[in-house]
């Protein structure tokens, strides 16, 4: 069950594509303090698509993109430009509408691995609340991917997208 | 085949199947891509002239109860202008089936069976148009008089849950792309309205003879409102580059509803009431065409007409190679087909037909219209 | 009966079910039970209040049902409890 996805300048190829996933059956876990297990994938491609191919090679199930909650973008890709990504990511019908984009600071696999939720014992749960917080804050909003592109296209707006 | 009637909300059900279908296809994107931003104008523009068409046609029809447009067209022309008027229907209704058929065959591919070939899906809609039309015609108008409500259900739901993703300025520069392009050459979106070919064969089989006027006008409005909706839908979403490519564009703003935890991707379920409104459509197309066509002919051997036009639909929806002359087929020759056939031989048609009624009239007295004479 | 509807998912998948639900429709309002259809307030309706969305519940309805062509529409007076209000 493929929980988010991080998307960086490559070294070899055009981009590396970070893959977390977690394990369905220890959502049910009881103990205090324990996170559930996941498990976290880099691979280098010249576009998603390959990269979920990679990924399926060695990965024991199929890679399914519609539970994906969050895509994360570098911020120096997000400089040199990130519509393609965009482009592909909303002409797959299996991802939805209304995953998070958010920018970080450092590259896509350091933030996807050193994210350790202090209040939640799933880091599925985390990524979902995280951008309601913008009903009760003014320093970040809710962005879908489908505003992202709405606006990437329209001649009249800009697109926006968090920054962590 | 015994004729048997049909109530007054049935026919209502079956006009508006039309447009339920044509709205779930891609109508709106048609509309919302000549002109632009003042769609919502020109939807009440056309609707209005809908109306309009619709008074004209039922007071043209009322010097002939009863009488369907073939036999109007026997009684101006004989035996040559029924046929002609026989073929002409008969291929609209054939070409209708076949590119609906295709067009969302091409939209089932693409979300749910990406490594099967198009030829098995049409097959499967077809053997299921085949098993429907055996079982009766008034089944198919029962049972989609029953789904009607639920399907424009769906279409106002869709509306309504988006409003969060909704900006309400995209309608805003209200006259579009300019005055012109809005009100005179908006008149091609008439098209939307290709119910009409319905109204026009529906006189036989109606229970209540006076039904007719009451049925045209709440069909009418209603198709005007379902369009209203649907486009307002699309035209709020997305800017208008991202619209007019889209393929399948009302399932993809279904797919933007989320209500928290537990109603999402929601899509699958309005996919499903698609298909049975689409096969209903299909299944009603395809038995008027077998009607028109035994209507002409009076063969007595009827076992293997549903076959065959099976078979002629298949290949008609076997032509367009890719996506794009599906496109063009689609938006291009079917707007020019319903516009010429519906709004403008039926409508001559019909006035030539009183024209006609009138002189004999004053020269006889009293005119005798015998039904379905060859 | 439920294993023509699991051999059409089996075969199509989704797309099957919903073809089996039309046919299937299509098959229920062909079929009449001692001449009255089967999807009776439903299919053929003749006045508004009496289609299967508009009925009221039972303890409330005061006319008998329209498919059944009755002589007489109610089947009680208007008072029928006459001994009440003596």
């Amino acid at each position: 069950m493929q929980l988010l996805f991080g998307i960086d300048v490559g070294d070899t190829e055009r981009i590396k594509v970070t893959f977390q996933f977690t394990m369905p059956n220890s959502s049910g876990e009881n103990n205090p303090g324990e996170t559930a297990p996941s498990v976290i994938d880099t691979v280098e491609a010249a576009c998603i698509e390959s990269a979920v191919n990679l990924v399926n090679t060695f990965v024991s199930k199929e890679v399914n993109l519609s539970h994906c909650k969050i895509v994360v973008f570098s911020e120096e890709i997000a400089k040199q430009g990130i519509s393609k990504e965009i482009y592909s990511l909303m002409n797959k019908v299996e991802v939805r509408p209304d995953t998070n984009i958010i920018i970080s600071t450092s590259t896509a696999e350091e933030y996807i691995t050193s994210v350790k939720p202090s209040l939640e014992n799933l880091v599925a749960k985390f990524y979902e609340i995280l951008p309601r917080s913008s009903e009760y804050t003014g320093y970040t909003s809710d962005i879908h991917l489908i505003d992202f592109f709405n606006k990437l296209e329209s001649m009249s707006e800009e697109p926006i997208a968090i920054l962590r | 085949m015994a004729d048997k009637k049909i109530g007054n909300f049935e026919a209502i059900a079956l006009i508006l199947t039309v447009i339920v279908n044509h709205v779930v296809l891609n109508l709106p994107k048609n509309i919302i891509a000549s002109s632009s931003s003042s769609s919502i104008i020109n939807v009440l523009f056309i609707s209005i002239i809908a109306v309009l068409i619709g008074y004209f046609v039922c007071k043209l029809l009322e010097r002939f109860p009863k009488l369907d447009i073939l036999d109007i067209a026997n009684f101006l022309g004989g035996k040559w202008l029924k046929i002609l008027t026989g073929i002409l229907f008969l291929g609209y209704f054939l070409f209708t089936v076949s590119v609906v058929l295709r067009s969302f065959s091409e939209g089932l591919k693409i979300i749910f069976f990406p490594r099967s070939p198009i030829a098995a899906i049409m097959i499967l809609f077809l053997i299921t148009i085949i098993i429907t039309n055996k079982i009766g015609f008034q089944a198919i108008i029962r049972s989609n008089f029953f789904m009607m409500p639920i399907f424009i259900f769906t279409i106002l739901f869709i509306f309504f849950a988006n409003v969060g993703n909704f900006t309400v300025q995209r309608m805003l520069p209200l006259l579009g792309n300019g005055a012109f392009t809005t009100f005179f050459s908006g008149l091609s979106n008439l098209f939307a309205f290709g119910g009409f070919a319905y109204l026009y064969f529906l006189p036989p089989y109606l229970k209540d003879d006076n039904g007719l006027k009451k049925i045209t006008f709440a069909s009418i409005i209603t198709s005007g409102i379902c369009l209203l909706f649907s486009v307002a839908t699309l035209l709020f979403l997305s800017p208008n580059s991202v619209i007019t490519e889209e393929v399948f564009p009302l399932y993809l703003a279904s797919r933007n509803i989320e209500f928290g935890r537990f109603f999402q991707r929601l899509d699958a379920v309005f996919l499903l009431i698609w298909i049975i409104s689409l096969t209903a459509y299909l299944s009603i197309s395809f038995s008027f065409a077998t009607r028109v066509f035994q209507k002409l002919l009076n063969f007595e051997y009827t076992k293997w007409y549903t076959a065959l036009f099976c078979l002629f639909i298949f290949g008609f929806a076997l032509i367009p190679k890719n996506m794009y002359e599906l496109i063009f087929v689609e938006n291009v020759i079917y707007q020019y087909v319903v516009l010429i056939l519906i709004f403008g031989i039926s409508l001559a048609l019909l006035v030539f037909a009183n024209i006609k009624y009138n002189l004999l009239e004053k020269k006889k007295g009293a005119v005798s219209i015998d039904k379905a004479s060859i | 009966m439920r294993f023509i509807f699991i051999f059409l998912g089996y075969i199509a998948g989704f797309f099957g079910i919903a073809l089996g639900i039309f046919v299937y429709l299509c098959i229920l309002t062909n079929l009449k039970s001692f001449g009255v259809p089967y999807m009776a307030p439903y299919a053929p309706v003749t006045k508004v209040n009496s289609n299967g969305y508009f009925l009221e519940p039972v303890w409330r309805r005061e006319k008998r049902a329209d498919y059944l062509n009755t002589k007489k529409e109610k089947a009680q007076n208007h008072i029928s409890m006459k001994w009440r209000y003596k």
